[in-house]
């Protein structure tokens, strides 16, 4: 218990201090407090949990689900041939110089209001950090290890299968770790944008009505979604490996 | 057993050969040692035999057939044990069999010898990490004898365990080669583990590696550390030392 102390305090005095401020400004539209949020979120729970949560979940997990597999394929891709390293490397990294909010809509364009666009966006947004962050798990395969491997007549399928593979799946539990907030975000941004659920596209129609807390409640849900996420996947990473200290 | 015939091996990035029309023989059966001042490319000699370095010219046979004709030739134990801690250490055990198709039960099984062998059988479904350095080293060793090759190459690998530690391994290391029948090659560059272990020692004079001074260390086996107060070993001892001390710059 000890040790969450420290966050707490820390995330309590924030808290004092964005009421003492909020009261201060004294204008809901501009800067709600956080028990005015809390309030209004109380008040919005059953279209927020019941419609636009879903919305958001959906658009954010097959996106995170088509950046899993498109990272996986491009890391692996990266690490088995020099040369395709070479050629994807470039367009990986341009693919993260294009401004997400000025692209999104043009995606829009593309799909409409579906799902797919925000999945586009998503996807946009986190097949990178799986990429480059498997792929690092690849590459810190030691190199005595591999030749300990060679030394007992190892293919390359054998040591990608039984060392390389195993050895990054720290990596691996790390990139989703990484993703799953960036996914989120990714999705709100999409529904943001160009959409007609979601609690991106909530917060954007409570923004029009100039609701301040209205604004505040989604993200505030989508922050303690993304929490619960991240700790759930930190625990199935405990039980998957926990030789993960060792490496 | 194992013959190198003017071999000679340059890495890309010096501009010399570390080893320089090299000529030497292992006998089957015998353990000796390669001793040599850190750096002098006493590892290049294992890794061009087990062919993860190409040599660039010379011969290097094994049984009369050039090593690179030949599979699993030699066993090749490292300097730390790189168990792999995703592995318990059953399946640790396994992986040269693995990697060489052997049938799962066969593995099983010769795992559960090679284990009661060294003396772990309780440790099978544990991990790597609840071993004691000692341990990880029997079972690393264990693993080297799967491979099933009559060669077994000990590449230092006793140097990080603590005194009291690597002395008991010392013994059991050379209990273990008697019970076995390999022809191990073992690399130190400790005078004193050199001596107890073998039965030659292969001094590196100089790098680039041209010769090796091959000296007999009058002892037989089994030994035991008194032998190591005798005059002739302790004359034999600063003999290597000076040798050794010799090349080493400050």
């Amino acid at each position: 218990m000890r040790k969450y102390l420290p966050p707490l305090i820390l995330f309590g005095l924030l808290l004092i201090g964005w009421q003492a401020l909020a009261m201060g400004i004294d204008a809901t539209y501009i800067l709600p407090s956080p028990v005015q949020v809390l309030k209004r979120l109380w008040e919005l729970r059953e279209p927020l949990v019941m419609v636009h949560l879903p919305a958001t979940m959906s658009v954010t997990f097959i996106g995170l689900a088509i950046s899993i597999v498109l990272g996986l394929a491009l890391a692996i891709a990266m690490d088995a041939s020099e040369t395709v390293r070479r050629t994807l490397y470039p367009l990986v990294i341009t693919s993260q110089t294009i401004p997400t909010t000025a692209i999104a809509p043009l995606f829009v364009l593309w799909f409409g209001y579906s799902i797919w666009s925000k999945v586009l966006v998503t996807i946009l947004m986190t097949f990178f950090p799986i990429t480059i962050t498997v792929y690092d798990g690849f590459q810190s395969t030691k190199r005595e290890m591999e030749e300990l491997m060679l030394s007992f007549n190892a293919s390359k399928m054998d040591i990608f299968l039984k060392l390389k593979l195993p050895n990054a799946l720290p990596y691996f539990f790390s990139a989703i770790k990484m993703a799953i907030p960036i996914s989120i975000i990714g999705a709100a941004i999409g529904e943001w944008l160009g959409a007609q659920s979601g609690l991106g596209y909530f917060s954007k129609r409570m923004l029009t009505q100039l609701d301040g807390a209205g604004v505040f409640a989604p993200i505030v849900l989508l922050s303690a979604v993304a929490m619960i996420i991240v700790g759930i996947v930190n625990i199935i990473e405990r039980i998957a490996i926990p030789w993960r200290k060792e490496l | 057993m194992l013959e190198f015939q003017h071999v000679s091996f340059q890495y890309e990035s010096e501009d010399f050969n570390i080893i320089n029309d090299l000529s030497f023989r292992v006998e089957k059966g015998e353990f000796i040692s390669i001793i040599g001042i850190s750096g002098c490319g006493k590892s290049t000699i294992f890794k061009l035999t087990n062919g993860l370095l190409k040599r660039k010219s010379g011969a290097i046979l094994l049984d009369g057939q050039d090593v690179s004709s030949l599979k699993n030739a030699s066993g090749y134990m490292p300097q730390k044990d790189l168990l792999f801690p995703w592995r318990t250490i059953e399946k640790n055990l396994c992986l040269p069999m693995e990697i060489a198709r052997v049938p799962a039960e066969t593995q099983k099984q010769r795992v559960t010898e090679i284990l009661k062998e060294v003396g772990l059988s309780d440790y099978a479904a544990k991990y790597p990490k609840d071993l004691s350095g000692g341990m990880r080293q029997r079972i690393s060793f264990a693993r080297t004898l799967l491979t099933d090759a009559d060669l077994l190459m000990l590449d230092e690998p006793f140097s990080a365990l603590d005194a009291l530690t690597r002395i008991n391994m010392q013994e059991w290391l050379l209990k273990q080669w008697m019970h076995f029948n390999k022809t191990i090659m073992f690399i130190t560059h400790d005078v004193e583990e050199a001596i107890f272990m073998s039965k030659k020692i292969y001094l590196v004079k100089q790098t680039p590696i041209h010769e090796l001074e091959i000296i007999d260390v009058p002892m037989d086996y089994p030994r035991s550390r008194d032998f190591m107060t005798r005059p002739e070993i302790v004359e034999l001892k600063e003999y290597m030392i000076e040798q050794l001390r010799k090349q080493v710059i400050i």
